[in-house]
């Protein structure tokens, strides 16, 4: 007979979790604030990114990486947090490297912006070459449970 | 630092950024997932062997008890044969517990593979009759 504690579905990790959920907030407010107050996004810095697309569609590209991400990290969906996490990578991708550009084209004033977005954006990438839920999770939480006791 | 004026290529330029980002994304999802799989086989595995492990915990068990058993009658040719059961019985347990301990070692395979040669060199010597205990049914 088999053991059915590791056969069984197994959960996703409390980090993927706490990744998505914070992930999700980022775009979440990004995304309201690019939607609710445009003009807050005056900075020189954004013309590249705002050129290429206007603001409410960077909007709502962000609401829904962040509805994808918190939604995984609600749900414990695989397929969701998966699709969650390329969005957020694409999506901060594309920030960082409109950033980048306003740097070449002399409308930024600090690197520091596209220096971070881009290394957000990584961070996003190597997320997604990660597993999202753990064969021993529920080994460890039940251990861990009674080890409390 | 050097200024470039690209007045229309951001969108061309995020727009293949774009593409080249989401290609990645997907590739590396399906990384994920394929050493996720493998995280899991492996788990699997590993369950399974524990799985032995507590299965000949419970057979050493019962032969100890039956040996308690053994023990305790008062028939000296009992004892000496349930002291004969306990060496084996030991020597099985010494090599059972340094397996556990080094699943995948060649040095722990020999070491089982001589305790099973010792415990079935013991059955043959000391129960060699048809219905006399058997491993596991003592």
């Amino acid at each position: 007979m088999q053991p059915n504690i590791l056969h069984r579905a197994n959960d996703m990790t409390p980090r993927a979790r706490w990744y998505l959920g914070i992930a999700g907030l980022r775009h979440l407010l990004v995304g309201a604030f690019a939607l609710s107050m445009p003009t807050s996004f005056k900075s020189t810095s954004f013309i590249p990114i705002i050129e290429a697309a206007p603001l409410w569609f960077w909007a709502i590209f962000s609401l829904g990486s962040a509805v994808a991400c918190t939604g995984a990290a609600i749900t414990k969906s695989e397929p969701l947090a998966r699709l969650g996490m390329a969005w957020s990578a694409v999506l901060t991708l594309l920030i960082g490297t409109g950033l980048l550009l306003s740097v070449f084209t002399g409308q930024s004033s600090s690197p520091t912006g596209p220096i971070i977005w881009l290394a957000v954006a990584f961070k996003d990438f190597v997320v997604c070459a990660q597993p999202i839920r753990s064969p021993f999770e529920g080994l460890t939480e039940r251990l861990a449970r009674k080890s409390a006791t | 630092m050097p200024q470039f004026d690209l007045p229309g290529w951001s969108q061309f330029i995020l727009a293949i950024v774009a593409l080249g980002g989401a290609l990645g994304a997907h590739r590396l999802n399906r990384r994920g997932q394929i050493t996720q799989t493998q995280q899991q086989n492996a788990a699997n595995e590993l369950a399974t062997r524990a799985q032995g492990f507590e299965e000949m915990e419970a057979l050493v068990d019962r032969l100890n008890h039956e040996i308690e058993r053994i023990e305790s009658r008062a028939d000296r040719d009992s004892q000496l044969q349930a002291r004969r059961c306990r060496t084996t019985l030991d020597h099985f347990v010494m090599a059972f517990t340094t397996l556990q301990g080094q699943v995948v070692s060649e040095q722990a395979r020999q070491a089982a593979e001589a305790a099973q040669v010792e415990v079935e060199t013991h059955q043959a010597e000391d129960h060699p009759e048809p219905g006399g205990p058997e491993l596991g049914m003592a």
